[in-house]
């Protein structure tokens, strides 16, 4: 109450009077400015203009006018208190909590990839997709699973919009799941192949980390604080000593490898890290890369707000026509596919129907987790998207470019990207790779090199100068690589999971988890699902993330779709169809994305965008006995036709999953929209047939 | 809120919820509960029944984390 009154003074509205007209004159200054440099100050303000409006005016409007929040409806929190799944939590608590849930590395590298076109374009999309898509997605589902007991994804789609329905989401997350284990190894393949230093710094996690578990487990149990600190202490001294080796010509070498091999190492260690006890080596690293990711967050906040540092970007480049080095496919719809997380993104359904809704304790706070924590994650990813356009546009595009395109030598690129209009000399190049302690910084694609570059560059601006820039560069690269390593342990586990759930459909002794056949088995499965594509996209010679990324976006995407299909769904059944168009207005757009760039995937005439166009290519010239590069025999020409086809099924099944819910949503609204009353079963309704399906 | 009475002991007293909100949501990020929260919710509901202590509590709920599908908190994304 005392808010509403004290916001709807003359005073107040002065107030966002001043904010809306600071955001928009920084917001025309981004957009209008053709000089060589803008500073990121100007971005920064206008993001936070936006998103304090957008918070006070269209997600109060959500709240109270759309949902009408209710904190007189006791939440799953305080009906279920036990003190361990279902605990009543202060908002900030569990804001923070959520926060870190839905940052991973999504927002990191998204912006990055797709500075190709200019800055301007993914700052457009950050701050609208947050606002009318990200943020509204997170928040109603939040709201739907806290009105039904906490519930997942998976059974609230069940629940609301039937079983065939809640089986198809089901699959199509865990295809979405494989893809981002996927990419993510890619990610970190690409940051380390040929590099001793980090490669040597991320290896010594493990040591650290299995020490940290062993302490917690039997030394000082449960004293986070000290393992942690602990843990910070050694990493940052494999960092330094990584650097010695990197030196060192007898150790250098042991700690040098090439893609394949570190591939290789992924798979075999995904395996084994997710078949160890959780306390062994996972809990630690979890709790590191959570700390660290918050911190290195904070970090480059504080840098970035102290530097105030130029973009050299341009606003937008020519390769908005979609022939960027970086991906291809043009502006629509690939810029809204690369830019998934920090805009929206399908996973935080996956959170907000998780722990999140078991510890709200009031109706009304959902409005400050669900749509705050995502904009925050927003800023996340534009910070991400300052970094990488504050590098030269020469040096970016260099580390962002496959070998196949720019050459394998400074020269080689330096002259091809110049030509591109990007003027650059080798020597510059050269030199940054030395800065930052590397050899060499040429076709480093998949975004955490080039944040990496970008952050050492702010950081190093405040702390330490330039004779700390290597020290940041690795330090970044440890911490996105410790990050997806987690992330990668996690995630073959949940997989493995659901691949049990699935299977036990048809195999029921497959669904028993404490089974240690049934284990292997489907962690054996989750491995070789995605490692088979890390292993695809490391010996692609067009870079892999080119193929991976988009494939990844399309998924997220469309998750996101799903979920918001879902709250349309609900809004529907609970009668308030009147602002369906809250969720239906993202919705459409998504579709709109997602199935265009889903059909130029598979159908377009450009081998470079097409799967199946590029499959014929490779056919046509393996009949007439042709070898294309990259392929340098005919078993490499057929096994780049094999993977064609199989990226191919599978952007297929994305679509038909996508249509399917399209054609269930539409069924269940016409449904809803019959009956004269709510149809919707929130809890405090008969449950029986939620519990049922619980069993 | 801004705080009108700035005595030393009010001063102190705002410090230290601050510092103890800052822990339980570190706490909360990897995963573990508020142990005192869940202590004073078994006393008041589970009379003469015997609590976990904080070393079980804490184990319990890391295997809890990582122990079922990606609704349980061990895993984010993106």
């Amino acid at each position: 109450m005392n808010a509403q009154t004290r916001a709807s003074g003359p005073a107040a509205w002065l107030g966002w009077l001043a904010v809306a007209l600071i955001g928009a004159f920084s917001l025309g200054t981004v957009a209008l400015h053709r000089g060589e440099t803008i500073n990121a100050l100007w971005l920064v303000t206008s993001a936070v203009c936006v998103y304090l409006i957008a918070y006070r005016f269209y997600s109060r409007f959500i709240a109270e006018q759309a949902l009408v929040l209710d904190d007189s409806r006791p939440t799953p929190a305080v009906r279920r208190n036990d003190g361990l799944d279902y605990v009543p939590t202060d908002k900030y608590v569990v804001f923070g909590h959520h926060f870190a849930a839905i940052a991973g590395a999504g927002p990191l590298v998204g912006p990055v990839l797709a500075a190709q076109m200019g800055y301007l374009p993914g700052t457009l999309w950050l701050l609208t997709g947050v606002v009318f898509a990200g943020a509204v997605q997170d928040f109603v589902v939040l709201f739907i699973s806290v009105r039904r007991d906490g519930r997942s994804l998976g059974d609230l789609i069940k629940t609301e919009m039937g079983e065939t329905a809640g089986l198809i989401a089901q699959f199509g997350v865990l295809a979405i799941m494989i893809i981002l284990l996927a990419v993510l190894a890619l990610v970190v393949v690409k940051a380390l192949a040929g590099s001793p230093w980090g490669t040597f710094t991320v290896f010594s996690t493990l040591p650290t980390a299995l020490l940290m578990g062993v302490y917690s487990r039997f030394i000082r149990p449960g004293q986070i604080a000290e393992m942690s600190i602990i843990g910070f202490v050694l990493l940052i001294a494999g960092i330094l000593f990584g650097q010695t080796v990197s030196e060192s010509p007898t150790l250098a070498p042991l700690f040098t490898f090439k893609g394949e091999e570190l591939a290789l190492m992924l798979i075999a260690y995904g395996f084994v890290a997710s078949v160890l006890p959780v306390w062994l080596l996972l809990a630690p690293r979890d709790y590191l890369s959570t700390f660290l990711k918050i911190g290195t967050i904070l970090g480059l906040a504080i840098g970035i707000a102290i530097v105030m540092p130029d973009l050299k970007m341009p606003a937008v480049t020519k390769f908005i026509d979609g022939t960027g080095p970086v991906f291809k496919g043009a502006l629509f719809p690939f810029l809204f596919i690369t830019i998934a997380c920090g805009a929206v993104s399908g996973f935080h359904a996956l959170i907000a129907s998780g722990t999140t809704p078991k510890m709200v304790m009031r109706e009304s706070e959902m409005r400050f987790i669900g749509y705050g924590a995502m904009l925050m994650e927003s800023f996340v990813g534009l910070m991400a998207l300052i970094a990488a356009s504050v590098l030269e546009p020469g040096v970016y595009y260099a580390m962002n470019s496959a070998p196949g395109v720019i050459g394998t030598t400074a020269e080689q690129a330096a002259q091809t990207i110049t030509s591109w209009g990007f003027a650059i000399t080798p020597d510059v190049l050269t030199t940054a790779a030395k800065e930052v302690g590397e050899s060499t910084i040429l076709s480093r694609a998949g975004g955490a090199p080039t944040l990496a570059v970008g952050m050492a560059h702010i950081l190093s601006g405040f702390l330490g100068g330039s004779a700390m820039k290597a020290f940041w560069y690795h330090f970044a690269i440890l911490f996105e690589a410790l990050f997806i390593l987690t992330t990668v342990d996690a995630g073959t586990r949940v997989a493995r999971f659901m691949i049990q759930d699935l299977l036990g459909h048809f195999v029921p002794t497959m669904a028993q988890t404490q089974n240690w056949g049934a284990n292997l088995i489907a962690t054996a499965l989750a491995v070789s699902g995605w490692g088979y594509f890390l292993y695809q996209g490391v010996v692609d010679p067009l870079g892999g993330i080119n193929t991976l990324w988009p494939l990844f976006g399309i998924s997220n995407q469309m998750l996101a779709a799903i979920a918001l299909i879902l709250c349309t769904s609900v809004l529907f059944k609970m009668k308030r169809e009147r602002f369906a168009w809250i969720t239906i207005l993202p919705t459409f757009w998504l579709l709109v994305c997602t199935l265009t760039a889903g059909w130029q995937k598979l159908f377009d005439a450009n081998p470079a965008i097409g799967f199946l166009s590029h499959a014929r290519k490779f056919s046509d010239a393996l009949a007439e006995g042709k070898v294309l590069a990259p392929a340098k025999n005919v078993e490499e020409m057929a096994r780049v036709i094999t993977n064609d086809y199989v990226d191919a099924g599978l952007t297929a099944i994305f679509v038909a999953v996508v249509l399917a819910m399209i054609v269930a949503g539409f069924a269940t609204i016409r449904k809803a929209y019959s009956n004269p009353n709510a149809t919707t079963r929130e809890v405090g309704d008969d449950l029986s047939g939620l519990q049922s399906l619980k069993a | 809120m801004i705080c009108l009475d700035c005595s030393p002991s009010r001063l102190k007293g705002i410090g230290r919820d601050v510092g103890r909100k800052l822990r339980q949501t570190a706490s909360l990020m990897i995963g573990q509960p508020d142990y005192d929260a869940y202590l004073a919710h078994w006393t008041l509901n589970h009379p003469g029944v015997a609590a976990m202590t904080r070393k079980e509590f804490f184990r319990n709920r890391e295997d809890r984390r990582f122990g079922g599908g990606i609704a349980t908190g061990g895993f984010r994304c993106c």
